[in-house]
């Protein structure tokens, strides 16, 4: 690959890859050879400018043509990092990976995940147990899900309601003692 | 036996895996994100990519090596290598040291490890190790044929995929535009360093 093909090479390749063509596929759809358009990609030839237009328009995407600053940023970290031995820039990445905090923020949306499953486990449990109570009363063996969840939640709201008014009464007498006291 | 090293922070021992394979002998070229991290690129990776021999004794080696690293698979099915080497493009493991694939014939290469060892280099990257990791050019070639792969599938997870193949095959042929520049400057390029004695 020559110096001065790499970058029209690299350009034409990322089109075509961002478009999903093959090399023939490409050059069925702009009209040239597929081993020319082979050679553009390795380097060996740089095609045109109007060429090259012509081809990544064909993959759907244009070049804006018109004069910016040049902005050396980038290519001046990737020289930097080019400069640099194996063993650091290893280093460097290691170093640059999540801190311990960031790993905890990741973490928590399968924590959710995990309560979740949790919690349907817990609602599968009290499904056997309400199962296996109405099958010891003698009653039909219930098959229906709908029906058992039903049951389920009437169970649940049955509870509930009870400990509601064993926390009312628990007041009432809580207040009755405290006028009393009075 | 365990495997050695420092974990390094979050539990990834590059470093401890390669060490890993190294123990046990295991011919192989370094592949995916960490290689091209070794090459130059800006990139954060969780895990490390190798490229096997498929000789016969490379594949005992290897399974010494996954036993030594108590590599076990991501989806916890029971790891038999040799069904796996033989059916699977990308075996995904994991061991205490972090994520470990063995892809024994990447995308874009012809017969993996044959392949890439051509234009692999002995890189030295601290504790002692010196994996072979393969070429830029190599790695842009696999990153490209990655992209072209996943080009067919759909879903969101498959287009990031590919987006990242795409970042990384455009990132290294940039750098092999520099590694040209920097040959260019010295007067190393192929067949110029001729007259000197040199040859790359």
């Amino acid at each position: 690959m020559r110096e001065d093909t790499v970058r029209s090479a690299a350009i034409l390749r990322e089109a075509r890859l961002r478009a999903g063509y093959s090399q023939d596929e490409l050059a069925r759809v702009s009209g040239k050879d597929r081993t020319v358009i082979a050679r553009y990609e390795q380097g060996i030839v740089a095609p045109s400018l109007d060429t090259l237009v012509q081809l990544l328009r064909a993959c759907g995407f244009d070049i804006p043509l018109e004069l910016v600053p040049y902005d050396p940023g980038p290519d001046e970290t990737r020289s930097a990092i080019q400069m640099l031995p194996p063993v650091v820039r290893l280093d460097r990445m290691l170093e640059r990976r999540r801190t311990p905090e960031e790993d905890r923020l990741l973490e928590l949306p399968r924590e959710r995940l995990r309560e979740a499953r949790r919690a349907e486990e817990e609602r599968e449990r009290m499904r056997q147990e309400v199962r296996r109570r109405l099958e010891e009363r003698g009653g039909p063996p219930v098959e229906d899900e709908q029906a058992l969840e039903k049951r389920r939640r009437k169970l649940e709201d049955a509870h509930r309601r009870k400990e509601g008014k064993d926390e009312q009464r628990r007041r009432a007498w809580e207040e009755r003692r405290g006028k009393e006291g009075d | 036996m365990a495997a050695q090293g420092g974990a390094e922070r979050n539990g990834f021992d590059p470093r401890g895996i390669l060490a890993g394979l190294a123990r046990n002998h295991v011919s192989f070229v370094l592949i995916g994100a960490l290689a091209r991290v070794i090459r130059g690129t800006n990139e954060l990776t969780e895990g490390v990519d190798v490229c096997p021999s498929l000789t016969d004794f490379n594949r005992e080696r290897l399974a010494e090596a996954l036993d030594d690293l108590e590599a076990q698979r991501a989806d916890r099915r029971r790891l038999v290598l040799e069904d796996a080497l033989a059916n699977e493009r990308v075996i995904r493991l994991r061991t205490p040291l972090g994520e470990l694939k063995v892809v024994p014939e990447p995308a874009g290469t012809r017969r993996g490890y044959n392949d890439l060892r051509r234009a692999a280099t002995l890189e030295h990257i601290g504790d002692g190790l010196r994996p072979e990791v393969a070429s830029v050019a190599d790695l842009a070639r696999m990153s490209a044929a990655l992209a072209h792969e996943l080009a067919t599938e759909r879903g969101r997870e498959a287009e990031r995929a590919r987006e990242r193949a795409i970042e990384s095959s455009r990132e290294l042929r940039r750098i092999m535009e520099l590694e040209l520049g920097l040959q260019r400057t010295l007067g190393l390029e192929r067949g110029m360093g001729r007259d000197r004695g040199i040859d790359i």
